[in-house]
C-alpha cells in the first residue's frame, strides 16, 4: 500500500495539524468497540505511510500512557470525584452550570492493565469485560479466552506463540487433543510481560495479573497445569515479534511429547521446591511445573509452586466454584466479569462463602449471593454496587 | 534555589509592603491561615525566582501582579487538594490486601494531577465519555447509553478529547 505512494513523498514533511486530525481519528475509531480487521490494516499502513504519521502516533502513545499511570480502578473513581467537586464549588460561587452530576454517578473499573498502552486494543484475539472466546488456532491447538483478555497469536517456522497482554487464557496443545496426530515440531510457547510458559504436551491455564497499585511495571503471571507439563522462564524478553525463548527448553519441548514427563534439561523441582523457601530461580533458568502445581513469577523469579486449587481452569465452564473463600474475594473474581465497581462492606469481607455462581450472568451470581448469605445489596448505579449486612 | 535577580533592596521591599496584604488576601479566599501562609510564600518564591525582565511588571504593578500569581497557585492548590481527597475516598473503596505504599501513593497522587490538569477545560460530557472508554474499556454503543446520546456525539466527544490530550500531553 504505501509502495504505491512515491519515496519523496514519504521526506515532504506534511502539515501537523492535518496529520493531528487523522491521528486523533484513528484513535477514536480503535477505541469504539466496533473496529474491524480491514479497518485495523488500514490503520497500520497509514501509520507506515509516512514518518510524521508515526510521530503523530507516538503523542497519542504518550497521552495513553499518562492515562495509564494510575490504576484504572483508582483513576475513574477519582478522577469522576474531582469533576464532582469542582462542579460543586463552581456552583457555590453561582457559576453557570451545566454538569448536573451526570447519569452516572461514580464508575469504577478493575485494571484490566492496559500498560502496553493501545496493545490489547489491536490484539489478534480479544474479548471484553464478561465475554469468553474459544479459537482453534492454526496447528489445531485450542486457545480459550477469559474475560477482557488480549493476546497476538504469531506462528512461525520455528515456533507457535501466543502472547498475552492481558487477561487469561486457558490452551489445550494440538497433541493434547489429538495424540493420534503427528507431532508439530515447533515449540508451544506462552508469552507474556513476565515471561513465557513452554507447553510440553498438554493443557494449562495463563493469567496475566497487573497489580499496577505496586509499581507501573509491576504484575506477575500465575500459571496452573491441568495436564502433563510447562516448563517456565522468568524475565524472557515480552514483546510482539520478540521470539519468546524458552531458553534452555525450547530445544526438548520440540515434539511436544505426549508423555508429561519430558526428560529435558530442565532442574526439576524435586517436589514442590521443598524446604527452599527462598526458591528464586535465576532469570532465564527453566522451572518445570507439573500436572495439579499452580506457580506465580515475576521478571526476576518464579515463585514456589503450590498446590493448585480445585477450580484451576474452571472459569471455561462460565461459573465460578468457590469452596469456602471469603467474601472480598469471591467480590474480586466476579468485578473481574463486570463493568463498574463491585464491593462490600469490611464488616461482611470477611464473610466465608461456598457455592457455584455464574460466571456469565454477576446480576444473577449477585442475587444468588444475598439470597443464600446474610447480605444485602446497594446500588448507586448498575455500575456500582456494594454488598453489606442484611 | 535559583539566584534571585531582583534587586535585594527591592525584593525586601516588595516583601515588607505586601507580604502582609497578599497573606490577608489569600486568608479571606481560602479560609484557611496555614494555606494561605504557604502559597502566600510560594508567591514570593515565585516571582523572586523569575528572571529579571519578567520581573519588571511586580515592580510597576505589584499586587496586581502579586494576585495573578497567587491565583494560579490557589487553582492549582484546590485541584491538587480535590484530586487528594478524590485519591483517598477511592483507595478507601479498595480491599485493605490492595493498599498501596506512601511512596507508591505520592507518585500516584502526581500521576493523578497530571491527568486532571490534562482533562482540564475539557466540558463534563465530553470528558465522562472520555473516561468511560479510556479507564472503565466502554464500547461507543454502551457509552451513547450511559450518557443518553446518540453514538455520533460518542465519537464527536472522543475526538475532541482525544484531540486536547493529543495537546497537551507530557
Amino acid at each position: 500500500m504505501n509502495a504505491r505512494l512515491p519515496a519523496t513523498d514519504a521526506q515532504t514533511p506534511r502539515d501537523e495539524a492535518v496529520v493531528r486530525k487523522e491521528a486523533v481519528a484513528w484513535y477514536a475509531r480503535l477505541c469504539s468497540g466496533t473496529i474491524t480487521d480491514a479497518e485495523r490494516a488500514a490503520w497500520r499502513q497509514w501509520q507506515a505511510a509516512h514518518p510524521d504519521h508515526r510521530r503523530a502516533w507516538q503523542r497519542i502513545e504518550s497521552m495513553r500512557a499518562a492515562l495509564l499511570q494510575v490504576p484504572t480502578n483508582i483513576a475513574a473513581p477519582a478522577l469522576r470525584m474531582t469533576e464532582q467537586a469542582r462542579s460543586r464549588r463552581q456552583a457555590l460561587r453561582g457559576v453557570a452550570l451545566l454538569a448536573s452530576a451526570g447519569t452516572l454517578g461514580y464508575v469504577a473499573w478493575r485494571g484490566a492493565g492496559e500498560q502496553g498502552f493501545a496493545r490489547p486494543l489491536l490484539a489478534d484475539y480479544r474479548t471484553g469485560i464478561g465475554q469468553q472466546r474459544e479459537v482453534v488456532l492454526a496447528d489445531g491447538s485450542l486457545l480459550v479466552l477469559d474475560t477482557a483478555t488480549a493476546v497476538d497469536v504469531r506462528f512461525t517456522g520455528t515456533e507457535r506463540v501466543v502472547r498475552l497482554w492481558a487477561g487469561a487464557v486457558l490452551i489445550e496443545t494440538a497433541h493434547q487433543r489429538q495424540p493420534q496426530q503427528p507431532a508439530d515440531p515447533r515449540p508451544f510457547i506462552v508469552q507474556t510481560a513476565q515471561g513465557s510458559v513452554t507447553a510440553l504436551g498438554t493443557r494449562f491455564t495463563v493469567r496475566q495479573y497487573d497489580d499496577p497499585l505496586h509499581d507501573q511495571f509491576g504484575g506477575y503471571t500465575e500459571v496452573a497445569v491441568l495436564e502433563h507439563a510447562v516448563a517456565i522462564c522468568a524475565g524472557a524478553v515480552a514483546g510482539a515479534g520478540a521470539a519468546a525463548t524458552g531458553a534452555g527448553v525450547s530445544d526438548p519441548a520440540a515434539g511436544d511429547p505426549a508423555a508429561g514427563d519430558p526428560s529435558i534439561g530442565v532442574p526439576a523441582p524435586s517436589g514442590p521446591a521443598a524446604g527452599n523457601p527462598a526458591a528464586t530461580n535465576a532469570v532465564h533458568q527453566p522451572v518445570l511445573l507439573r500436572a495439579g502445581q499452580q506457580v506465580r513469577f515475576t521478571r526476576s523469579r518464579v515463585e514456589t509452586p503450590q498446590v493448585a486449587p480445585d477450580n484451576a481452569g474452571q472459569w471455561r465452564s462460565g461459573h465460578l466454584l468457590v469452596n469456602d473463600q471469603s467474601l472480598a474475594e469471591v467480590l474480586a473474581e466476579l468485578s473481574r466479569y463486570r463493568h463498574g465497581s463491585l464491593g462490600c462492606d469490611p464488616g461482611v469481607a470477611g464473610l466465608r462463602i461456598s457455592g457455584v455462581f455464574p460466571l456469565t450472568d454477576t446480576d444473577r451470581a449477585l442475587a444468588l449471593l444475598t439470597r443464600t448469605f446474610p447480605l444485602r445489596q446497594r446500588s448507586l448505579t448498575r455500575y456500582w454496587v456494594t454488598l453489606g449486612p442484611r | 534555589m535559583s539566584p534571585i535577580t531582583l534587586h535585594d533592596d527591592s525584593a525586601a521591599t516588595l516583601y515588607s509592603d505586601h507580604h502582609g496584604w497578599l497573606h490577608g488576601w489569600l486568608c479571606r479566599k481560602m479560609g484557611n491561615a496555614g494555606d494561605a501562609a504557604d502559597l502566600a510564600h510560594d508567591t514570593f518564591v515565585r516571582v523572586l525566582t523569575r528572571s529579571s525582565t519578567a520581573q519588571a511588571p511586580a515592580l510597576r504593578a505589584p499586587r496586581a501582579y502579586l494576585g495573578t500569581i497567587a491565583r494560579g497557585l490557589m487553582a492549582d492548590f484546590f485541584r491538587r487538594k480535590d484530586v487528594e481527597r478524590a485519591y483517598l475516598d477511592a483507595l478507601a473503596a479498595l480491599p485493605d490486601v490492595h493498599q498501596p505504599s506512601p511512596e507508591t501513593r505520592a507518585i500516584m497522587l502526581e500521576a493523578l494531577v497530571a491527568i486532571d490538569t490534562m482533562l482540564d477545560g475539557l466540558k463534563p460530557q465530553v470528558r465522562q465519555a472520555f473516561l468511560l472508554s479510556q479507564l472503565d474499556g466502554l464500547t461507543y454503543e454502551q457509552i451513547a447509553v450511559e450518557l443518553g446520546v446518540t453514538r455520533r456525539t460518542v465519537g464527536n466527544h472522543m475526538c475532541k478529547a482525544i484531540e486536547h490530550c493529543y495537546l497537551l500531553a507530557p
